[in-house]
């Protein structure tokens, strides 16, 4: 299932001086700085820092959305190649993500959306698969709804559950609580926790709500691109 | 969930624009379907005119001998004249069975209680041509009394719309030098529809319009016929040699009407190409904003694992999907205005023959919808092109 990886459990995730430059003109600037960290398989960890402080561009990296400048990235002791083609594959086998704005395709449904990374993958779910996450995320009522008929709460709950449709060993969750309300953001991260509790899934988050941070096993803040206190 | 499903999802969802896309498109496969009908059409019915005529030569005045020949099936006025003398050579020769004179001219034709007049063609004939025309019948009354008797005939067509009856006065004009003298006589002859331009004539004696016009101008061609098929070639150039006398077989006649008619098409074809060029670079246009507007979307099915593969097939789906609809609409549309086409190339075409135009033929159809698919195909392919480059980070970076 997981041939690149080569496992069926969460892996360690290793950041070895990691940096992400982007040129403004002459000037060169660091939004990730010489970043070095190990996330251990089945944490749930949250990057915290101000907007700007470089926690989505880190989280991108560690998704094989993007590469970085400099330094190296590893799943166990795979590295992640710099070829955008390796990198699909292995995002599509190893990694779910949740972003902030749902990104639901509004022409389907809420099961549509759910089972769209299996046309990508081409794996078939196995049977009450789908009840199985509608019941986590308590949408069994809503599966014909399109997106535009859904609260902000249920839609990021769409969006959770079609990130963990594809099984996968790390959920990337990039400030999955922006567009929600309290009651809504709570209820999410409670999900995460039980989720990481119960599949023993690798979650890393982005966020800049602390309270909702301090939910996690592990809290990562980072300012500048630099990591503070690990 | 599949990707088709997904690509009829997307047309689904964007309803007025996929219609109008539709549209547009149908219409160039109309207009594409219907020129390829035509041209097959067009030759089947040349072909058809042509091959029911027992008429092997005709001797026409010098000039153009094709132009002639044209003018003398469908009805028009040929300036110059053969003499009686040119008459009796030709039917001199030994491996002529028949030549018959004919005259052409324009007329205005109506019965006496009808209001309007009926623009056709005259024609002077005498009774030996019907040997010469085996289609044609009879269908009311009789032949000519004589060559030189006052009595009309009319085509098929030409009576129904006049609702003439036999017996009635006829009242036809004739131009006379300078002058439109009309004339009238009574009804004999009704011919049976022959599905050929005759039926929409009106026939005279050859005697009585030789009376009327004086010896000089009334022999416009001798329709001739020979003893063998086989010496068609060697009479036609014998009689070629006669001062004065241009000769053309019908063969040669079809065959430069279905040259020019080759030509002609040569040039629809290159009004089809611009055609085919315009629907191509509206539907990379339509295809190109597709792929700008859903940006978000394809950015976001790549995080989700989706490789350029999986895109450009659904692109390429959704294209197909939307061509193939459109090139059956367009069929059933060419088919539907396909009479509406037949009239415009009728009044563009004096030389069109009779009979159906522009045919159903189902290869075509398959042909058509089959052009028209890879055309969507690889107009489809340059703005599939662009989504390699979106960056799924792009996509979430802007929101």
């Amino acid at each position: 299932m997981n041939s690149i990886v080569n496992s069926s459990k969460s892996p360690e995730i290793r950041i070895q001086n990691v940096s992400k430059i982007y040129e403004r003109g002459t000037e060169e600037v660091y939004a990730v700085d010489n970043v070095s960290l190990t996330i251990d398989p089945g944490s749930f960890v949250c990057l915290v820092g101000a907007s700007g402080s470089g926690k989505s561009t880190l989280l991108h990296m560690i998704g094989c959305l993007d590469q970085p400048s400099k330094g190296k990235l590893f799943l166990n002791e795979f590295q992640i190649p710099r070829s955008e083609a390796k990198r699909i594959a292995i995002r599509r086998n190893n990694f779910g993500f949740i972003f902030q704005q749902f990104l639901l395709i509004p022409t389907l449904n809420v099961e549509e959306n759910i089972l769209l990374p299996l046309t990508f993958s081409g794996r078939i779910p196995r049977k009450g698969a789908m009840q199985d996450i509608l019941k986590l995320v308590s949408l069994e009522h809503r599966r014909r709804h399109r997106p535009s008929q859904l609260s902000g709460g249920e839609m990021q709950r769409v969006a959770i559950a079609r990130a963990l449709m594809n099984d996968p060993l790390i959920l990337i969750a990039d400030e999955p609580t922006g567009n929600l309300d309290s009651k809504n953001s709570q209820q999410v991260f409670e999900l995460f926790q039980e989720l990481n509790t119960i599949t023993g899934m690798t979650i890393i988050c982005a966020t800049h709500n602390l309270e909702l941070a301090s939910m996690a096993s592990r809290v990562l803040r980072l300012k500048d691109g630099v990591l503070e206190g690990n | 969930m599949n990707i088709g499903k997904l690509a009829f999802k997307n047309l689904w969802i964007r309803s007025s624009r996929t219609l109008l896309t539709i549209f547009g498109i149908s219409i160039v496969i109309a207009i594409f379907f219907s020129l390829f009908s035509f041209g097959k059409g067009y030759e089947k019915a040349l072909e058809g005119e042509f091959s029911s005529l027992g008429i092997h030569i005709l001797a026409v005045p010098k000039g153009c001998p094709y132009e002639a020949t044209s003018l003398l099936l469908h009805g028009g006025e040929i300036e110059s004249s053969l003499s009686f003398n040119k008459l009796d050579e030709v039917r001199s020769h030994k491996e002529v069975r028949m030549a018959s004179p004919m005259y052409t001219g324009p007329s205005k034709v109506n019965p006496d209680q009808s209001p309007g007049d009926y623009e056709t063609a005259l024609y002077g004939i005498e009774n030996d041509l019907f040997s010469l025309k085996p289609f044609w019948k009879i269908a009311q009354g009789s032949v000519f009394s004589n060559n030189n008797a006052e009595e009309v005939i009319l085509g098929s067509q030409t009576a129904e719309t006049l609702k003439a009856t036999l017996g009635q006065k006829i009242s036809f004009t004739i131009s006379v030098g300078d002058e439109i003298k009309k004339y009238s006589a009574p009804l004999i002859g009704i011919l049976g529809q022959s599905g050929t331009s005759d039926d929409n004539f009106i026939f005279i004696p050859f005697g009585w319009i030789k009376n009327l016009l004086g010896e000089d101008q009334v022999i416009k061609a001798v329709a001739i016929q020979t003893v063998e098929d086989s010496s068609i070639a060697s009479v036609s150039e014998d009689l070629s040699q006669l001062t004065d006398v241009q000769t053309v077989t019908y063969r040669q006649a079809q065959y430069t009407l279905q040259q020019l008619l080759a030509t002609t098409r040569q040039l629809l074809n290159l009004a089809l190409l611009f055609t085919l060029l315009l629907g191509l670079i509206g539907l990379i246009n339509t295809m190109f904003m597709s792929i700008e507007e859903r940006k978000k979307e394809i950015g976001m099915l790549k995080a989700l694992g989706a490789t350029n593969f999986h895109l450009v097939k659904l692109i390429l789906l959704e294209t197909t999907i939307i061509v193939f609809i459109a090139s059956i609409i367009g069929i059933v549309w060419s088919l539907a205005f396909s009479s509406l086409i037949e009239s415009a190339i009728r009044a563009l075409v004096e030389s069109a023959p009779p009979g159906k135009l522009s045919i159903f033929n189902l290869p075509v159809a398959g042909m058509t919808v089959f052009i028209a698919v890879l055309v969507g195909g690889i107009s489809a392919l340059l703005p599939s092109m662009s989504l390699l480059n979106i960056s799924p980070l792009e996509v979430i970076r802007n929101e």
